[in-house]
């Protein structure tokens, strides 16, 4: 995955987290908006810090594959854990994604 | 781990090992010349491999021993045959000193040997398939 | 489509795995011919630019497009084997079948990750679901 392209990605979430998150937070705590403004921050920030923690890892195991195919095998099992292991935090983040745009969704299909 | 050295170093020890057998059938082959017009005798040939271990912790683990093939010194074997034409002028006459049993011995070990780099090559062949199992069956 | 999407990694690895298939194709002449007159065994060469590759990835950077279509170019090379002192090598059985267990593991290794990197985009693609 390309760096721009998981960039772009967590914009737009940080972009859902922010205001989704602040209305429901504002309505429940009564002066909180500050406090609403800052827990905002914090998820996009958790979200923007696990996006570029995968993106490493999938950039590690590429790495991994072209030392593999220069014929540079230093540790193959090393190697056959940490693709592994890319390909599961990746899965993990499109759930995580598909879970966020359907509570999403669901909070837009509310009647007000 | 790094199976390509590994192949490799059971690939030296194997090469190491048919040596043997190769110096051991070449010294039987010839156990029973006598000194041609020269007076030249066989000499039974011996595989010497040297390794250092500081060569071995330098180069890592696949540095390959050195082979060398030197003569044994052996004093010839002597056979009383009076009518021998190369017959000396008591009547001996000098065979190579080859030790059958001896060559005989170097053989099997050699063999057990190459058996067993070959086990070894086998078993670092089936753990790198074991670790490209690693992840799969879903 | 799909070719802009980590064309690098795919083409260096299907690379590699034509590498492999032609050292087969070597090792495997050697083995028949292990009996014959006067035949010189072949063996693949790798070419300098695996060195300068190899280089450039341990320093944690990753290969270009250009730099793996350099090296598909030149395509491996077959030359006879020569020993220490120059002359033509003969045939080594159990050398040329070590080598043919190390080139079907290594063919192996790269078949794995291929299959795990196309399995990871094909996750993507479909959203993660099914």
């Amino acid at each position: 995955m390309s760096t721009e392209a998981l960039g772009a990605v967590s914009a737009a979430l940080s972009s859902i987290a922010e205001p989704s998150l602040a209305p429901l937070q504002g309505t429940m705590h009564a002066g909180g908006t500050g406090a609403s403004a800052t827990t905002g921050a914090g998820f996009s920030s958790m979200v923007t810090q696990g996006l570029q923690q995968v993106n490493g890892q999938l950039l590690a195991s590429q790495t991994d594959l072209q030392q593999l195919s220069v014929g540079n095998v230093q540790n193959l099992h090393q190697v056959m854990i940490r693709l592994e292991e890319s390909r599961l935090a990746f899965q993990l983040t499109m759930q995580v994604r598909n879970r966020l745009l359907e509570s999403y969704q669901d909070v837009m299909r509310m009647q007000v | 781990m790094d199976y390509s050295q590994a192949f490799a170093i059971s690939a030296s020890g194997m090469t190491l090992e048919r040596t043997r057998v190769e110096v051991a059938s070449l010294n039987l082959a010839n156990a029973n010349t006598v000194a041609g017009t020269d007076g030249k005798l066989f000499q039974p040939l011996r595989v010497v491999a040297r390794t250092s271990f500081s060569e071995t912790v330098a180069q890592g683990l696949a540095a390959n021993p050195v082979v060398s093939l030197e003569p044994t010194q052996q004093p010839a074997r002597m056979v009383y045959e009076p009518g021998h034409p190369m017959a000396d002028a008591r009547g001996f006459v000098s065979y190579a000193g080859v030790d059958t049993a001896t060559e005989m011995v170097t053989m099997m070990s050699a063999m057990r040997a190459y058996e067993a780099n070959v086990a070894a090559m086998n078993t670092a062949r089936s753990m790198a398939q074991k670790a490209l199992t690693i992840g799969g069956g879903a | 489509m799909t070719q802009a999407i980590e064309a690098v990694t795919v083409a260096s690895l299907s690379m590699a795995l034509d590498a492999a298939s032609l050292r087969h194709q070597a090792i495997a002449r050697n083995i028949a011919n292990a009996g014959t007159q006067g035949y010189v065994p072949i063996q693949a060469s790798f070419s300098g630019q695996m060195q300068e590759a190899r280089r450039q990835l341990d320093q944690g950077q990753l290969l270009s497009t250009a730099q793996v279509d350099a090296m598909a170019q030149e395509s491996l090379r077959l030359e006879p084997r020569r020993d220490a002192t120059g002359l033509p090598a003969g045939v080594q059985l159990d050398s040329e079948v070590a080598q043919m267990a190390h080139n079907a593991v290594h063919y192996q290794a790269l078949l794995k990750g291929l299959s795990q990197h196309m399995s990871l985009l094909s996750s993507a693609v479909s959203d993660g679901k099914r």
